[in-house]
């Protein structure tokens, strides 16, 4: 009787079963009262699955080029052909306008000949023969006729690409250097802590730089550039993490029944940093994008045609007050995701702190 | 409350501030003749025989005189420092008269100042990047750069005070139309001998041009004053130029439309639309050449066939109209079209022919093609038409391209040592003749780095250098551009330049649109 009841699990003292509360679960339901960081998850979300999914969205390619649909505008309603031929008709007015005229035949042959062509030109695309003008471009094209809805979708991918390995290359350097040094402490800690130190009082900017440089140019590099450079800071927080927790009793404990170093570190102490290191990475993510943006602003990021948000917009702003779509669209996507990003870490943070902790 | 209020006070005392500022400065400008350049770089060196860009060329017009100017209209040579000159009948022999003038601080300007500044330029120690121009035109001068002849050897000579020989390699026609360029400039050798590594400062700085350095804050500002001790200062019209030399070229032509800039030397290409509306944008024909260089020891670029394939492949036509749209001709020659010499045809563009050539090389529909590699330096423009090329090569060949690009000075380097399979290269004219447009790609030339090398056609370069002007020079430059194009496909020519210039015609006179783009900024006045 008596060691069935242990076996049991504790109940309160309205008989209800009392389940232990541990941090990520607390964290959860604290997560789940922040508004804010849920809207910033479900967005976070959105955007990733979004981007994943882009292969089988029924979108155009991001690099294929109609060149007669360079510049359109974004439209719901209307289709390329009748977008096409108003941009025209718009530039030819324009110019006999200035020239204090009418349309003059050939440009009203010209006219004439878009019409017959946006009614009857087919093109093959991607093995389909499809009629070419009644593409519809919801985000407006670019300078070659690109569509924008698809290169936002596909510049999210590498964007968030980046973000994600980016960090989560970084936190693993990290977390694997901080931890050796805080848990061992003496000479070990004191070299890679001087290392660390060095690193950081280089600039960092160009340390990318000087490594995209000495490498070459692919995105594989540009993922080891950002994160070779990036795994100071995370090492720092979890070598502080470390050291407060090395010399509490769970770790007395599992010391003395004998458990090797690395399974102290890796299955004793880590799991207890994990706190920080989530709400770490998830501030860190647009951190990497904002930087993917700088180095793509600078012509140094991803190599065309490939797109990223920061490629995106670099290139959008020679003609922003003539075609503001392509920078609105690229510019609004990555803000969203930053912003959700930013919420979700802001929440994370919130959640799981100690100090804020309130009981359920 | 309170601080609400405080609050707007600052911001409003803020805005008026600025609004006067603004305005003062635009008072300032209306008084006296300041022309305001957007100058797009900061000048490498205001030593001349440090520089090779446009940026410094422009003000190189200002602050130094060669033999001889440029006409603003025709871009023809007109009198400098040499009043006239006379060309002796087998045309290798100038013999120039100097007027007697003065350098800003009242030393005079003789033959021998020529003859010292010229072998300063062609001297290997200065390491002059323009050293080549001078090399290949003066006798002997080729040597002298390489250190196997004394400076003896070159073929200068000041006869008298006022009066300087030059013998040339061959009977070059556009000569006298070279030594306008800065590669022909005079410096200062008695200051530089004083202050050899600050003589360029404002305070130290001493030009025989139009006018003199006033102030010079790098990144920032430029500016020149009249020049008084200058010889022909009455028909210097303006007080003051001032250079801005901002290199993003919206902030440049933001500047214009602000009317900060009187004169944007350059469109950004998103902007054309709206700006071939207006009245101030002057585009004109323009001797300058865009191209793919080929590194023709690299596979698979190496084989004449998938040259030919490639350049056949290309819809030049779509390319000028739709993506560089500012009038820009389609171009299957080296050489743009010039007053006398009826450039080579080319392949022309065929993509039945393209794909069959492709296949003879061993590329059917570009199965088994290696990644082709472009290599562009870094630029707005290079990248869309670089796009649009790599879009049409893989639809039209089945070839995938990966671009690459460098910064300027990187791609520079990298292009001369020909570590590249497609470079993107353009080449402007240094003066008005085809043979500016051929003579680089002569084998072992130190600017060929596509390696590109064929006997006959060196030869044919060589015998070109040495004949007369007339249809029989221009006949065998002609044939030498059919070897280089038409045979073997040396480079892949995409269109011919257009210079695009805003600038109001209706302020500002003595400025016209030519072939070089040359500007003098001495005959520019305000209406």
């Amino acid at each position: 009787m008596i060691k069935e009841k242990s076996a049991v699990l504790p109940v309160n003292e309205f008989n209800q079963p009392d389940k232990g509360v541990s941090l990520t679960l607390d964290a959860w339901r604290r997560l789940k009262k922040n508004h804010m960081a849920m809207a910033g998850l479900v967005l976070v979300i959105f955007f990733i699955l979004i981007s994943v999914l882009a292969p089988v969205l029924p979108i155009y390619s991001y690099t294929e080029q109609v060149i007669d649909h360079q510049y359109l505008p974004p439209s719901l309603t209307k289709n390329a052909g009748q977008l096409y031929y108003e941009r025209t008709l718009g530039q030819m007015n324009a110019l006999a306008e200035k020239e204090k005229r009418d349309l003059n035949q050939e440009e009203l042959a010209a006219l004439e000949q878009i019409k017959y062509r946006i009614a009857n030109e087919t093109a093959v695309i991607n093995g389909k023969e499809v009629k070419v003008h009644e593409r519809r471009y919801l985000f407006g094209t670019d300078y070659l006729g690109r569509d924008m809805l698809a290169r936002v979708i596909y510049g999210g991918q590498i964007s968030i690409a980046i973000g994600f390995v980016g960090t989560i290359t970084s936190v693993l350097i990290g977390i694997v250097l901080g931890a050796i040094a805080g848990y061992l402490g003496g000479k070990v800690d004191y070299i890679i802590m001087r290392i660390v130190d060095v690193i950081y009082g280089l600039p960092y900017m160009m340390l990318v730089i000087i490594f995209m440089a000495i490498f070459g140019r692919n995105i594989i590099n540009l993922f080891v550039a950002l994160a070779v450079v990036s795994w100071l800071t995370v090492a720092r927080v979890v070598r502080g993490q470390i050291m407060s927790l090395k010399n509490s009793e769970f770790v007395e404990a599992a010391r003395s029944s004998g458990a090797s170093t690395t399974r102290i570190i890796f299955r004793h102490l880590l799991p207890n940093t994990l706190g920080v290191i989530i709400v770490f990475s998830t501030l860190r993510i647009p951190t990497f994008i904002m930087l993917e943006a700088f180095l793509s602003f600078l012509g140094l990021g991803i190599s065309a045609p490939l797109a990223s948000w920061g490629s995106l917009v670099g290139h959008a702003v020679d003609g922003m007050n003539l075609y503001p779509w392509r920078l609105f669209f690229p510019a609004a996507a990555m803000t969203l995701f930053l912003f959700g990003m930013n919420f979700l870490g802001d929440g994370l943070r919130d959640a799981f702190d100690p100090q804020g902790k309130n009981k359920f | 409350m309170k601080k609400i209020c405080l609050f707007i006070l600052i911001i409003s005392v803020l805005f008026s501030a600025f609004f006067v500022s603004c305005k003062k400065e635009a008072e300032e400008k209306g008084g006296g003749g300041e022309l305001v350049v957007w100058n797009q770089a900061e000048p490498q060196s205001l030593d001349w025989h440090l520089i090779e860009g446009v940026p410094e060329h422009r003000i190189y017009y200002s602050l130094g005189e060669g033999l001889v100017s440029s006409d603003p209209e025709t871009a023809e040579p007109v009198p400098g420092v040499a009043e006239s000159w006379e060309i002796d009948p087998t045309g290798t022999k100038i013999t120039f008269k100097l007027r007697k003038t003065t350098w800003s601080d009242g030393v005079p300007i003789t033959a021998q100042t020529f003859v010292d500044s010229w072998l300063r330029i062609l001297d290997p120690k200065t390491a002059a990047p323009y050293a080549w121009f001078p090399g290949d035109l003066i006798k002997g001068a080729g040597d002298f750069m390489e250190g196997t002849a004394g400076p003896e050897s070159v073929g200068i000579r000041a006869v008298d005070d006022y009066t300087f020989e030059v013998t040339l390699v061959g009977a070059m026609p556009a000569a006298v139309s070279a030594m306008s360029h800065y590669a022909f400039a005079i410096v200062p050798l008695h200051k530089i001998k004083e202050n050899p590594d600050s003589w360029t400062m404002p305070e130290n700085y001493v030009g025989n041009g139009p006018f003199v350095l006033d102030e010079w804050k790098p990144q920032e500002i430029l500016s020149v004053k009249k020049n008084d001790k200058y010889w022909d200062k009455k028909n210097v019209k303006l007080d003051r130029v001032v250079y801005i030399p901002t290199d993003d070229d919206n902030v440049g032509f933001n500047m214009y439309l602000n009317g900060e800039v009187d004169w944007a030397p350059e469109v950004p290409l998103e902007q054309l639309d709206a700006v071939k509306l207006r009245d101030d944008y002057v585009v004109a024909p323009y001797l300058g050449v865009y191209y793919y260089i080929f590194q023709v020891e690299k596979p698979p670029v190496n084989d004449v066939r998938v040259r030919k394939a490639l350049s056949m492949a290309l819809d030049r036509k779509t390319l000028v109209e739709k993506v560089t749209a500012a009038g820009e001709t389609a171009g299957y020659s080296m050489v743009p079209p010039m007053a006398g010499y009826d450039p080579t045809p080319g392949i022309g563009e065929d993509l039945a022919k393209a794909k069959q050539l492709l296949a003879e090389a061993g590329y059917p529909d570009g199965k088994g093609f290696p990644k082709l590699e472009i290599l562009y330096n870094t630029s707005d423009r290079h990248l869309k038409i670089a796009e649009f090329i790599q879009e049409q090569w893989e639809k039209n060949l089945g070839i995938k391209c990966e671009l690459v690009n460098q910064e300027w000075k990187t791609y520079l380097d990298t292009r001369k040592q020909g570590e590249f399979m497609v470079a993107r290269a353009g080449w402007i004219a240094d003066y008005p003749d085809p043979s500016t447009f051929l003579d680089m790609f002569g084998s072992g030339k130190a600017m060929n780095g596509g390696k590109y090398s064929n006997k006959e056609f060196d030869e044919l370069i060589g015998k070109a250098s040495t004949m007369k002007p007339g249809p029989e020079r221009f006949a065998a430059l002609r044939k030498a551009e059919d070897i280089f194009i038409t045979q073997d496909q040396g480079v892949m020519p995409i269109y011919h330049y257009v210079s695009q210039s805003m600038i109001d015609t209706t302020k500002w006179g003595g400025w016209y649109p030519n072939a070089m783009d040359w500007h003098p900024t001495k005959t520019i006045y305000k209406k």
